[in-house]
């Protein structure tokens, strides 16, 4: 089928609101053709516009009516292989709405509701994020801590892989905001699918969840006390993990990246490995920074950890897309982490700062920090 | 074929070879053709801790199943003689070593060849630097496999496999569970555990019998053992040679679980992997049968060869 154009869009308008929808009857929509793609939006406003989270373009791109029926169109020209998340911003009689598009059955959920999804063409959601009839799965079991550190009770919750075996020591990763991961990055779908066909070894995975985020993920020294002299040893109590730096391995995204970093850099020595994605790394050459007063104590972190890096680990993974402001951040974060000894992996994706960005990278970021069992394996 | 009732080392035994068996399992089938209706023997220790999971080969077929047991048995040696699994791990580590040095050869070698296996269809003056490549490639792969053979006949001379108590008497309770058994299963699994655990117990020698091995187990028994993963999400994983296997068949080098593990489509990295090789190098799928009497290749199903130039076509002994 082909696939019609804004121009081809305009001229059927002149035909009135029927002619667009039967040129458009049938198709997935928004329209993508290669690196084109067309928003088209149907209904009753004053103007619409594309409200996106793509760092380098335009934060308000108008949609233009289509003559004078009720659909809006816009043509952007977006890389191949893009995942982009968007909203339309619907303005009539002086208010402003934000809605997901109603033609786009692709929704992306997070903490905050969800967001409308394009993929590029050359963009597919990998298979191994996607949950397997009958497969082999792990468990989650939760129970209760008491933090000094904090001062509060903390949820734990754990998963414990397939192939968990209590007579075996496992490798332990430690998750900052884990039941997002759970459910907006289907963390424990992709540690089933990459544990079943031997692409890691099998995982204990904690699940951290905090909460005040950021204030504790802010490089706060209780939270990393709380990490490390509380919760490691009762899960190195509770379960047979590898007791050793090399089996231990502690990540997150945005500012759980942050906890990770400032954690490992106030304790070094206890975690061999970091998966840092997308991580907040905010930092100031001279002056002040610009984002806000919950950077304050990231940036203070930063500046110190960049001016003194040590060895808070031997192998970090980092991840961030090229449509997060935070792009920069991560870039000059690399070579400073390297010149240290640190071994770094380090991958760009055309996304933007959201959990399916952090899921789709995480087969790369698990299969380099643990690997690699499959290699030996033939079934 | 009818079940061999000799047990002299030197008789050659029936060995099937076949691909992939836990989802469509051939095993009944091949059974029935050799009429081979008592006990057979299981050797499932690829799968490490959970090489007693075999639910499914009891259900395959109707022959008992007599599971070796070899991991769990070979944990019990470790435990009873410590410096056997002090031995092994310095191996390991010694083995790890040469590998280390290897992988950065093939890096380099893989480069070139890729990239003039790229202009072969373009430029006529790459031929000859392919050969030469090929042929260095292949040198390289032949010295490591001659280092790796060297450390681990070091090790197995302080070893002593067929003197030390403790693997004797290992070896002893290996044959003892094999002694009404009819045939032998080899799965696969982790093939360097497999192997070692196979080599450990001396079970091929001691314990000759008609034989099918699968997937991995296929692998340990060949002439020597490659690991290969076209998809491996890290690119730079180069298919590697790792070890001399149990020679039991010679003058194919199998690749089974192809579809899941090669690029079969990209005759560029299937010709990379052919010119490596001076056996035939087949490929194997679910379906795939290649079957030995004695030392003679007599029956092929569903095996492809890959050629030259990177294509596969059917392949008949």
């Amino acid at each position: 089928m082909t696939i019609p154009n804004q121009q081809q869009i305009l001229v059927a308008s002149e035909a009135g609101d029927l002619a667009v929808a039967e040129l458009l009857d049938g198709q997935s929509l928004p329209l993508v053709d290669d690196d084109q793609v067309t928003f088209v939006f149907y209904g009753e406003a004053d103007s619409v516009v594309l409200r996106h989270w793509v760092f380098g373009l335009p934060s308000e791109l108008q949609l233009q009516r289509a003559g004078e029926t009720k659909w809006w169109t816009l043509t952007l020209e977006l890389p191949l292989r893009s995942r982009i998340e968007y909203k339309f911003a619907i303005r009539q009689n002086g208010h402003e709405q934000w809605i997901l598009d109603p033609q786009n059955s692709r929704v992306a959920h997070d903490p905050f509701g969800g967001n409308s999804v394009i993929h590029m063409t050359g963009y597919d959601e990998p298979e191994w994020s996607i949950s397997q009839q009958g497969g082999p799965q792990g468990t989650l079991e939760t129970w209760e801590l008491t933090s000094s550190a904090l001062e509060s009770t903390r949820q734990i919750r754990v998963y414990l892989p397939p192939r968990y075996r209590p007579n075996r020591r496992h490798r332990l990763l430690m998750m900052h905001d884990g039941d997002d991961y759970l459910k907006y990055s289907r963390l424990a779908t992709v540690l089933d699918n990459l544990t079943t066909c031997w692409e890691i070894p099998p995982l204990v995975v904690v699940l951290l969840n905090p909460h005040d985020r950021l204030r504790e993920y802010g490089a706060d020294q209780r939270h990393a006390a709380f990490v490390v002299e509380e919760l490691l040893p009762e899960i190195e109590r509770r379960y047979p993990v590898i007791g050793e730096p090399a089996g231990r391995c502690l990540g997150g995204a945005s500012f759980g990246g942050v906890a990770s970093l400032a954690t490992a850099w106030f304790y070094p020595g206890v975690f061999n490995s970091l998966l840092l994605q997308s991580g907040s790394f905010a930092f100031t050459d001279i002056g002040n920074h610009s984002r806000g007063p919950v950077f304050d104590p990231v940036v203070a972190f930063m500046n110190q950890f960049r001016d003194a890096i040590g060895e808070p680990a031997k192998r970090i993974y980092m991840s961030c897309g090229v449509y997060e402001s935070l792009i920069y951040e991560n870039r000059s974060l690399v070579p400073l982490l390297q010149g240290a000894g640190i071994q770094v992996k380090f991958e760009e994706a055309r996304d933007g700062h959201n959990w399916e960005n952090w899921r789709d990278r995480l087969r790369s970021g698990l299969t380099w920090l643990f690997p690699v069992p499959r290699w030996f394996y033939y079934e | 074929m009818p079940a061999s009732t000799s047990r002299k080392n030197d008789d050659p035994q029936p060995l099937l070879l076949l691909g992939e068996q836990r989802d469509q399992p051939r095993l009944q089938t091949a059974l029935e053709r050799w009429k081979i209706s008592g006990p057979v023997g299981l050797v499932a220790a690829g799968w490490e801790e959970d090489e007693n999971d075999d639910l499914w080969v009891r259900d395959s077929i109707r022959n008992p199943v007599i599971n070796t047991m070899l991991y769990e048995l070979a944990d019990e040696l470790f435990a009873r003689d410590p410096a056997v699994l002090a031995l092994l791990r310095e191996r390991q580590d010694h083995l790890r070593e040469l590998r280390d040095v290897y992988q950065i050869q093939l890096q380099h070698f893989c480069a070139i060849i890729r990239g003039l296996l790229i202009r072969r269809e373009t430029q006529r003056t790459v031929a000859e630097p392919l050969d030469l490549t090929f042929s260095q490639l292949r040198k390289v792969d032949a010295q490591y496999l001659t280092s790796v053979a060297g450390v681990i006949r070091k090790y197995d001379r302080e070893l002593s496999p067929k003197n030390r108590p403790s693997i004797v008497a290992y070896q002893k309770v290996v044959v003892k569970r094999l002694a009404t058994c009819q045939a032998l299963l080899i799965a696969g699994g982790h093939v360097g555990v497999l192997l070692n655990r196979l080599r450990l117990s001396r079970l091929l020698n001691q314990v000759p019998l008609p034989t099918i091995a699968w997937s991995g187990g296929a692998m340990a028994l060949g002439e020597v053992i490659f690991f290969y993963d076209h998809f491996h999400p890290h690119s730079g994983q180069e298919t590697e040679l790792s070890r001399h296997g149990l020679k039991c068949y010679r003058g194919v080098q199998v690749f089974p679980r192809a579809e899941q593990r090669l690029d079969l489509h990209q005759p560029v990295e299937m010709a990379m992997l052919a010119g490596r090789i001076v056996s035939r190098s087949l490929v194997m799928d679910n379906e795939s049968e290649l079957e030995w009497s004695g030392k003679k290749l007599i029956h092929a199903v569903n095996v492809r060869e890959i050629s030259a130039d990177g294509l596969l076509k059917e392949w008949r002994p």
